[in-house]
């Protein structure tokens, strides 16, 4: 067994050695294609993160009537609180909303001179409803309109919001099947370059199949040198593009944090390391491995 | 020990290559194809390592119809029905002693065991100061005993010769059938296809003459003068 591995790895690195234009290209071809996905990678981040966003400036609010005893209010943030989906519901009290009106005014004289003249706090308690999936505010709506607590309701901010907050889960929604149909295009077209990659080392090396297929060498006997050398050069294509890939963040990340604050690409890239680039890289000799597997088909039939 | 049977092959456009061909090989002869190019040497040749297949007819090696061994028996039948060709057929960039080397790493032998073997045969074709050398730096006589290297080191029952002196001079073609009237002697069946008249003459052996695709004549010995 430990002769077949060996004899493998050598053969594997000797095409490696020995075809240098054909493994630069594949090498060139690797790099391109791990780019590739790693561009639709990011732009599923960027989406996410725009998304997220978007909606962390989007609340759901509940004023209630001024007669509505606090006791009351908690009861219905306890309710709310444990909403699927539910981040968290914040009491705001009638001081606090006070205060943080006076912030707000602080800069227009006139609102900020009549609100100081008047003797009492004309604002009311309110819950603020924080949730990953706007959707969520829809049910919440729907709740609160069925349930006993309807009578000590104002109003909700839901139905002011509610044609922005539809149209960024519209958006979110489609930009993601726009994101992964671009995967699917990127990983139909990469597969085709790489097969037409690895079937131009196939060609180079038709002699030596034929020779080894007329000495009577089985068809495992001369592919596990290509899948070798397949896998030699996915994987230092690959790396190649995640020194490159890493670099080129590094130095933009002050770009990225204008265009959005909260995408953080190599952050991304750093916290997810292990999981990320085991399963491109997987995919990427998979990829490989079934390519060459086709290319030499054609070789094999002598 | 090697039957044909009616074999007929055509090709596309209607080209008959063979036409219905039948002859025995035993064990142990030096047979010889002769005729002009094109007359289906080759193509027997190749159909006696299954490269191709017959339109019509069978094949028959040791009782057993070729055409209807698995693909993983056709591998060792290969290594039993060995082959040298007038192109060498070496991996070039490898050196002599991997070129070699290639039938026993197929059937797994360890490192020592494909050292001794390949030692024994290098030294039995005088080889063995070229065992490093890469194959392409070699002459021409020398790639042609490299690949009869190749073939007896598997331990061959019979060896196919499809024009092993086309390219060579003739020191090295003298050279080439001396060391394949030896391997004969030992008992390994030769199946030689030329269209060299000395060989012919000074073989003294059977000869099968093709024309266009056609036996035309089966004799012992045969003479190229009745061509």
């Amino acid at each position: 067994m430990i002769n077949i591995i060996l004899r493998i790895i050598n053969s594997g690195y000797s095409l490696f050695k020995e075809e240098k234009i054909v493994t630069i290209v594949n090498i060139g071809t690797t790099i391109l294609i791990s780019f590739f996905i790693w561009i639709g990678i990011l732009s599923f981040y960027f989406f996410n993160q725009m998304m997220i966003f978007l909606q962390e400036r989007l609340d759901f609010s509940i004023y209630f009537k001024k007669d509505v005893n606090r006791d009351e209010i908690v009861k219905v943030q306890k309710i709310l609180a444990n909403f699927p989906e539910v981040n968290e519901v914040q009491l705001v009290t009638q001081e606090e909303a006070l205060q943080k009106f006076q912030k707000e005014v602080k800069t227009n004289p006139i609102i900020f001179r009549a609100l100081t003249q008047l003797k009492t706090n004309p604002l009311t308690d309110y819950l603020i409803v924080k949730a990953d999936n706007p959707e969520i505010y829809s049910k919440i709506a729907n709740y609160l309109e069925k349930s006993p607590f309807k009578v000590n309701i104002d109003y909700t901010t839901y139905f002011e919001n509610k044609e922005i907050i539809q149209k960024s889960v519209t958006l979110s929604n489609k930009l993601k099947v726009l994101v992964s149909f671009l995967l699917l295009i990127i990983s139909i077209f990469s597969g085709l370059i790489i097969f037409n990659s690895i079937l131009l080392s196939v060609y180079s090396q038709k002699e030596n199949i034929e020779i080894l297929r007329l000495i009577g060498a089985s068809n495992w006997f001369i592919r596990m040198p290509f899948f070798f050398y397949v896998f030699l050069f996915s994987f230092i294509g690959y790396i190649i593009s995640l020194m490159f890939l890493i670099l080129v963040l590094e130095n933009t990340n002050s770009f990225w944090q204008g265009i959005l604050s909260n995408f953080k690409p190599t952050a991304f890239i750093y916290d997810n390391f292990i999981y990320l680039n085991g399963i491109i890289l997987l995919v990427l000799i998979e990829i490989n491995f079934i390519s060459t597997f086709l290319a030499l088909e054609k070789y094999l039939k002598i | 020990m090697i039957i044909l049977k009616n074999i007929t092959k055509i090709y596309s456009q209607n080209t008959i290559a063979l036409d219905n061909i039948s002859f025995e090989i035993t064990s142990g002869e030096f047979v010889l194809l002769i005729g002009r190019s094109g007359a289906g040497k080759t193509t027997i040749l190749k159909m006696l390592r299954r490269e191709e297949d017959p339109t019509k007819g069978n094949i028959f090696y040791k009782n057993k119809s070729l055409l209807e061994l698995p693909r993983r028996r056709l591998m060792e039948i290969r290594r039993k029905i060995a082959s040298i060709f007038q192109d060498f057929r070496l991996l070039n960039n490898k050196t002599v002693f991997q070129n070699i080397a290639l039938p026993l790493e197929i059937v797994g032998l360890s490192r020592k065991e494909i050292e001794k073997q390949v030692l024994h045969v290098a030294e039995r074709l005088s080889l063995k100061k070229k065992l490093n050398q890469i194959a392409k730096t070699l002459s021409g006589g020398e790639k042609q005993k490299v690949s009869l290297a190749r073939c007896l080191v598997g331990k061959p029952e019979v060896i196919l010769a499809d024009e092993p002196t086309g390219n060579l001079d003739p020191i090295s073609t003298f050279e080439i059938i001396e060391i394949l009237k030896n391997l004969n002697k030992e008992g390994i069946t030769i199946i030689l296809a030329t269209h060299n008249k000395e060989i012919v003459d000074s073989l003294k052996t059977r000869t099968l003459t093709l024309e266009n695709g056609r036996l035309v004549r089966d004799e012992n010995p045969g003479s190229y003068a009745l061509l």
